[in-house]
C-alpha cells in the first residue's frame, strides 16, 4: 500500500482534467454513477496522457503498483514515439490487450483487469484481478471415507485444473461461454474428445446458446435451461467432487462449470446415478454391491414406508398380524389426529427440523438437535399428539431418505413421500401400487439429454448392470454405456 | 391431459373407500355360534381396551339372537359404537347343535363376507358359555396349537379346512374343548360325520393326525406282560391313496424294548393298532414298515 501511496503522489502533479477528449472515460464515469469502487487516475508522461482505470474490489493493487506504475514510472525520461506497442511489449504481464471499443473497455475491466487509455487514442487491459477465492477445501455433502477429498471451489480455473489433474490428456476439451446480461458468468462445457458423442455435446452448446438471462449466480441456474423433464426425479445431477466428475468425463457424459459455483453439473444422468456413490469405485465389489443395494432399500423405505403405515393403519389393518395390530392400536388410542394428519404433521415437523438445520450456525446444531428431535418428540408422544410408532415411522423414512449420495433425489424423495401418502390415506393399498405405476411410468418416459432414463433397466442393457445396483468387478466390465460413447471400450 | 384423465378414471374405479381408524374398530377375537329354537345365538369377545403395561387386552362379551346369521351380526353392531372387524378372529366355537343345514349357512357367511378371513381355528364345545365367559385373549388358540404339535392328541382345523372338507363331503374333525375346575382343557378330536359328533379315542386321534399328514412323527407305547413297554417314534410316514388301498410306509425306530421283541413281531404289533384304529375309512392298509434297532438280539 505504501508503494501503491508513493507512486500515486509521484505522479499527482501530472494530474490535469482532459475533459471533453477522453469520451469513455466521461462515458463509464456516468453509467457507474462514480461508483466508490471504481479508481481513475491520470498521468502525464513526457508527451503521453495515461488514464489508469481500475475497479479496486476486484483487483490488486500491488501488482498495479508492481508492474504497472512502477514500470510505467521508469519510462519518464525516456522519449517513445509508440507508447501504446511499448507499454504492449514492455508491461510484464501475461494477460495484455488491446481493445477496440467502449464495451470491450467495460468487460474487461469488470472482470478485475486494469485499464488503460493512451492518449485517447487506444486502449490496453492488463490482467490485475485479484484473488478472491478461498483454497480447494474437504467436500462438503459428498463426503467419502475413502478417496479423495478435494472438492471444487467458486473459481473457474481452480476447477478445470482439478478435473486436468486428473485427466491428463489433450482431448479434454473446453468451450467457454459468457452467460448472463448483467453477470457475464463464464460457463465451460468440458468433455473428452473420441470418447463423448458430439451430438451430445451439440445439443449442450444449442441450449447453453440460447440461454437469455440476467445472470447466473450458480450452476443451479443452468438446471432448468438443460433439464427439460418436468418429473419430480432430478435428471441432471450436481456434484462438488472433481473425481466424480472426472469419472463422469470418463464415461461419455458432459460437465457443466460455472464460475462462482462450487457445484458442477453433469449431463446426461441415468436414475441409477442416484444410487452411486464416489467411493463405491476404491472399494471391493461386493462392499459396494451391499451398500447399493442398501441405498436402493433405504430409497423404498424412505418413499413408501410411511404410506404403507398409513395404508395398513386405515385401510387394511387385515395385513397385520395381531400383535401388531393390538399395539398400534394401543399406541393410537389417545391421539386425536387420523394416521393420515398424523403422518403429515410428523413429515413437516422434520423437514423444519432439517431446514433448520442446514440454516443455524453449526455451533447451534447439538442444541436444535436436542429440542427437536428429543425434547419435542418425546413430549409430542406424551402430551397423545402422535403415537410413538408414527415417529419411529417418520425417523426411519426420513433416515433412510438422507442415505442417497445426491442432495437432488433426497429432495424429490420428499415429494414421493407426499404423493404416496395422500393416495394411500385415499385408497388403501390399492392406492399405493397406482402410485407406484405411477412413478414407474414417470421415470420410463424421463429423457435426460435425449437417453432413456432407467436405462440400464429400460432398456434393458446386462453389460450395464454389471454396475448399476450390483458392482461386478470392473476387469469384466469392461465396456462403456453405448447410449454415450461410440468408444465402446474401455482403456483403447 | 388424457394421461391424467385416465389416471383420474383408474382411481375411481376402486369403489367406496374403506377409509376407517384403527380406535374406530371392534376387533373380535372370539365368536361362539348356537342354535337354540330356530334362532342362532352369536356370542362374541372384542377387545375393548388395550392397557398400557397389560399384555392381555380387556376383552367384552355381547351376545345377539336371530334366525339369520347376516342379520346376527347387523343386531350385533347395533350393540357396539365401533365397526365389527373380523379379519382377525382366532377362534369359532360351535356346540352340536350345529349340523348340516347350519354348516352350510355358517360357511356361506364366512365365504360370502369379504372382510373375514378363513384361517382361524374352528373347535367344539359343549361348554361355550363357560369358554366364553372365562376365555382370554388367544388362550385357547395357543392351547390348541401346542397340544397338536405336541401331542398330536387334538387338531388345528381352520375355517378354510371345514369349507374344504364340507364341499368335498369328507368327515370334519374338530378339537373338543372343555372347561373344568376353571381351566380350558382340549380333550381330544371330535368328528362331525353324518350328521353326528363323535368322540375319537386317544390313538383314534393321533391316527387321525396322522393320516392327514399333521404329524409327522408320533410315540406308540405298547404294554406287554409283567408291566414292562414296547416304546416305537414312527418317523417319515408316507401315505398314498390306491384305488382301494391306503399304501403306508414307516420308518420305525425303537425306543426301548423290554418286552424283547423281534422286529417281526414288533411289525405285526404297530400293524394291528393301525387296523384298529382306522375309522371312517373302507380302504385295505397295506402297511410296509422299516425298523432300525433289533434290540432281541443282544
Amino acid at each position: 500500500m505504501f508503494t501503491f501511496f508513493y507512486l500515486y503522489n509521484f505522479f499527482s502533479f501530472n494530474n490535469t482534467n482532459i475533459g471533453d477528449t477522453m469520451n469513455y472515460l466521461e462515458l463509464l464515469k456516468k453509467e457507474s454513477n462514480n461508483s466508490s469502487d471504481y479508481v481513475y487516475k491520470t498521468i502525464r508522461l513526457n508527451n503521453h496522457i495515461l488514464n489508469i482505470i481500475n475497479i479496486e474490489t476486484i483487483t490488486s493493487s500491488n501488482d498495479i503498483n508492481n508492474f504497472i506504475l512502477k514500470r510505467i514510472s521508469f519510462l519518464s525520461d525516456l522519449k517513445i514515439t509508440d507508447l501504446e506497442n511499448y507499454l504492449y511489449n514492455y508491461l510484464p504481464a501475461v494477460s495484455i490487450t488491446k481493445l477496440k471499443d467502449y464495451q470491450e473497455l467495460k468487460n474487461k475491466l469488470l472482470n478485475g483487469f486494469t485499464i488503460l487509455i493512451i492518449d485517447d487514442t487506444s486502449i490496453l487491459s492488463i490482467e490485475t484481478r485479484k484473488d478472491l477465492t478461498r483454497g480447494v477445501s474437504e467436500a462438503d455433502y459428498e463426503k467419502t471415507i475413502i478417496g479423495p477429498k478435494d472438492a471444487f471451489i467458486e473459481h473457474f480455473n481452480t476447477n478445470l485444473g482439478l478435473i486436468r489433474r486428473r485427466i491428463k490428456d489433450i482431448n479434454l476439451q473446453v468451450i467457454d461461454y459468457e452467460l448472463g446480461v448483467y453477470t457475464k458468468t463464464k460457463v465451460g462445457i468440458i468433455y473428452v474428445n473420441g470418447i463423448v458423442k458430439e451430438s451430445l455435446v451439440k445439443e449442450v452448446k444449442k441450449k447453453l446458446e440460447n440461454i437469455n438471462i440476467d445472470g447466473i449466480i450458480d450452476s443451479g441456474y443452468l438446471r432448468k435451461y438443460l433439464n427439460q423433464s418436468k418429473s419430480l426425479f432430478p435428471s441432471l445431477k450436481s456434484t462438488e467432487r472433481p473425481d466424480v466428475a472426472s469419472q463422469a468425463l470418463l464415461e461419455g457424459k458432459i460437465v457443466i462449470l460455472t464460475d462462482n459455483s462450487p457445484d458442477v453439473l453433469i449431463l446426461p444422468t441415468f436414475f441409477v446415478d442416484y444410487f452411486h456413490a464416489s467411493d463405491d469405485y476404491y472399494q471391493k465389489p461386493i462392499n459396494i454391491s451391499f451398500i447399493r443395494i442398501i441405498r436402493l432399500i433405504a430409497f423404498l423405505i424412505a418413499c413408501f414406508l410411511p404410506a404403507f403405515y398409513v395404508c395398513i393403519t386405515t385401510h387394511n389393518p387385515e395385513a397385520m398380524p395381531i400383535n401388531l395390530l393390538l399395539s398400534f392400536t394401543k399406541q393410537r388410542q389417545s391421539v386425536p389426529f387420523p394416521a393420515f394428519l398424523e403422518a403429515i404433521l410428523m413429515i413437516i415437523a422434520f423437514e423444519i427440523l432439517r431446514e433448520s438445520d442446514i440454516r443455524i450456525p453449526s455451533s447451534l446444531g447439538t442444541a436444535v438437535s436436542i429440542l427437536g428431535g428429543l425434547v419435542l418428540g418425546d413430549a409430542a408422544v406424551s402430551a397423545g399428539i402422535v403415537s410413538p410408532i408414527m415417529i419411529i415411522v417418520v425417523a426411519i423414512s426420513a433416515i433412510s431418505g438422507l442415505l442417497m449420495p445426491s442432495i437432488e433425489a433426497i429432495n424429490s424423495i420428499r415429494w414421493y413421500r407426499f404423493i404416496l401418502i395422500i393416495l394411500a390415506s385415499i385408497f388403501g393399498g390399492f392406492g399405493i401400487f397406482l402410485g407406484t405405476i405411477l412413478i414407474l411410468a414417470n421415470l420410463a418416459e424421463m429423457k435426460s439429454q435425449g437417453v432413456d432414463y432407467l436405462y440400464p433397466f429400460a432398456p434393458i442393457n446386462f453389460e450395464e448392470l454389471k454396475d448399476s445396483v450390483v458392482k461386478i468387478s470392473s476387469k469384466k466390465a469392461k465396456k462403456r454405456n453405448p447410449l454415450l460413447s461410440n468408444n465402446k471400450i474401455r482403456g483403447v | 391431459m388424457k394421461k391424467y384423465l385416465i389416471l383420474i378414471i383408474i382411481f375411481f374405479l376402486t369403489g367406496c373407500s374403506s377409509y376407517i381408524e384403527l380406535n374406530d374398530l371392534a376387533i373380535i377375537d372370539t365368536i361362539s355360534i348356537q342354535k337354540e329354537d330356530n334362532n342362532y345365538k352369536v356370542t362374541i369377545s372384542y377387545i375393548e381396551k388395550i392397557e398400557e403395561n397389560n399384555l392381555n387386552p380387556q376383552t367384552k362379551i355381547i351376545e345377539a339372537k336371530d334366525t339369520n346369521i347376516n342379520q346376527l351380526f347387523n343386531n350385533l353392531s347395533l350393540k357396539i359404537n365401533k365397526k365389527i372387524y373380523l379379519s382377525h378372529l382366532n377362534l369359532l366355537l360351535i356346540d352340536d347343535s350345529i349340523k348340516n343345514k347350519e354348516f352350510k349357512e355358517l360357511i356361506n357367511y364366512f365365504l360370502n363376507n369379504q372382510d373375514t378371513r378363513e384361517d382361524f381355528l374352528i373347535a367344539y364345545s359343549n361348554n361355550i358359555n363357560d369358554l366364553m365367559h372365562n376365555n382370554k385373549f388367544l388362550e385357547i388358540n395357543d392351547l390348541v396349537k401346542i397340544n397338536h404339535q405336541e401331542t398330536s392328541k387334538v387338531i388345528y382345523t381352520t375355517m378354510y379346512d371345514v369349507i374344504k372338507n364340507y364341499y368335498e363331503k369328507k368327515n370334519i374333525y374338530l378339537t373338543n374343548l372343555t372347561y373344568q375346575d376353571n381351566n380350558t382343557l382340549p380333550i381330544g378330536i371330535i368328528t362331525f360325520i353324518n350328521n353326528n359328533y363323535q368322540e375319537l379315542t386317544e390313538d383314534q386321534s393321533i391316527f387321525i393326525n396322522y393320516l392327514l399328514d399333521n404329524i409327522d412323527t408320533f410315540n406308540y407305547t405298547y404294554k406287554c406282560q409283567d408291566n414292562n413297554y414296547l416304546n416305537l417314534k414312527i418317523l417319515k410316514g408316507k401315505k398314498q391313496e390306491l384305488n382301494n388301498k391306503l399304501l403306508i410306509t414307516n420308518e420305525i425306530n425303537i425306543i426301548s424294548n423290554d418286552c424283547h421283541l423281534n422286529n417281526q413281531e414288533i411289525n405285526k404289533i404297530f400293524n394291528e393298532y393301525l387296523e384298529d384304529n382306522k375309522i371312517y375309512t373302507n380302504k385295505t392298509l397295506n402297511i410296509n414298515n422299516t425298523i432300525r434297532g433289533n434290540y432281541e438280539n443282544k
